[in-house]
């Protein structure tokens, strides 16, 4: 490849990553993609002079890679951030699900197994078997699944995934020390969906043991 | 991090972040020097991406490792465009201990016979 040739390959392979540089966050771009696109263009240079345009070739093909891991590292890291600055946003977000599936849980206890007599029906409108509407699906649904969404609210802003590719792909995931505040609800959140799944086993325990044929 | 941050509390570092350790700790050095030294000093077997550089770039101003240098080593034959970077007291008593932890290692590897086979290995 000739000086000329050479040169205008490199500049142009350094316009083209710019466009690969899309896949990164913006706040990442802004702070070093003009780095990066510098640098690609030193390494397409240095490639096209060592080994020609398959240097080039073989350049853009572990920069695709590369560059599909570490954008989407990135991102992780810049969705964590997020998530730890709208942390409270999302604690109290998993404080109303676990409220509402607990005061379920808990009326359904008084209600049914301790035989409360409830001023109000707190399931009126729900349990209308016969007729069930998405609105009434959807309502059962966040009862039942309240828990869990609680507690991934309460972990997700300590959570801390990468993906790595040192020989073969893999996410690692590690934690983040949380508060006292953050485990209790952690642990509410779990007692309370542990507290579903006996009460689905009891109630269902005849079916799921065959005894009984039509469930 | 303050400046009471312990360098052991931040290891183990990622190879990629000693990698750069290294490379800096001799002179202050800019993006594509740095991924130069690595391969250089490694004899090719390492050789860092755009990505991954920055990335640990990024990771480690955040973590006050290193530092944004002013100063460019000669600005007549440098383009002005780039960015130097040079390590911070902070990223070199980290280098140091994670050099300390890595020679740990190697010692237990030699003390159970694991490097006998290693070339430039006595």
């Amino acid at each position: 490849v000739n000086a000329f040739s050479g040169r205008r390959a490199a500049a142009c392979s350094a316009r083209l990553y710019e466009w690969l540089l899309l896949l990164y966050p913006a706040s990442f771009r802004r702070d070093f993609g003009r780095d990066m696109a510098h640098l690609f263009g030193d390494l397409s240079r240095d490639a096209l002079q060592q080994r020609g345009y398959l240097g080039l070739l073989l350049l853009w093909q572990a920069t695709f890679k590369e560059a599909a891991v570490t954008a989407f590292n990135e991102h992780l890291s810049e969705w964590r951030k997020d998530m730890q600055a709208r942390q409270r946003i999302a604690t109290l977000i998993g404080l109303v699900f676990l409220i509402y599936s607990g005061s379920f849980a808990a009326l359904n206890v008084l209600k049914y197994n301790l035989g409360v007599q409830l001023p109000f029906d707190p399931f009126a409108g729900l349990t209308d078997s016969a007729s069930p509407t998405l609105w009434i699906i959807a309502w059962n649904g966040l009862i039942i699944l309240g828990p869990v969404l609680a507690f991934a609210l309460f972990l997700l802003p300590s959570l801390k995934m990468k993906f790595d590719f040192a020989g073969d792909e893999r996410i690692t995931v590690s934690f983040r020390k949380g508060s006292r505040l953050g485990l209790i609800l952690m642990g509410a959140s779990l007692l309370l969906f542990g507290l579903f799944c006996l009460y689905f086993i009891g109630e269902n325990f005849a079916c799921l043991t065959g005894e009984q044929l039509s469930c | 991090m303050t400046p009471m941050t312990q360098p052991e509390s931040m290891l183990p570092l990622t190879p990629a972040v000693f990698h750069i350790l290294l490379a800096l700790c001799d002179q202050e050095r800019h993006g594509y020097g740095i991924m130069q030294e690595v391969a250089h000093s490694t004899a090719g077997e390492v050789r860092l991406g755009p990505g991954t550089l920055y990335g640990s770039i990024k990771r480690m101003l955040a973590a006050d490792l290193i530092e944004e240098s002013a100063e460019r080593p000669d600005p007549e034959l440098d383009d002005q465009r780039r960015r130097y970077y040079r390590l911070t007291d902070l990223g070199q008593r980290v280098a140091r201990a994670e050099a300390g932890r890595l020679a740990n290692l190697v010692q237990r590897a030699q003390a159970k016979q694991l490097l006998l086979n290693v070339r430039g290995v006595t």
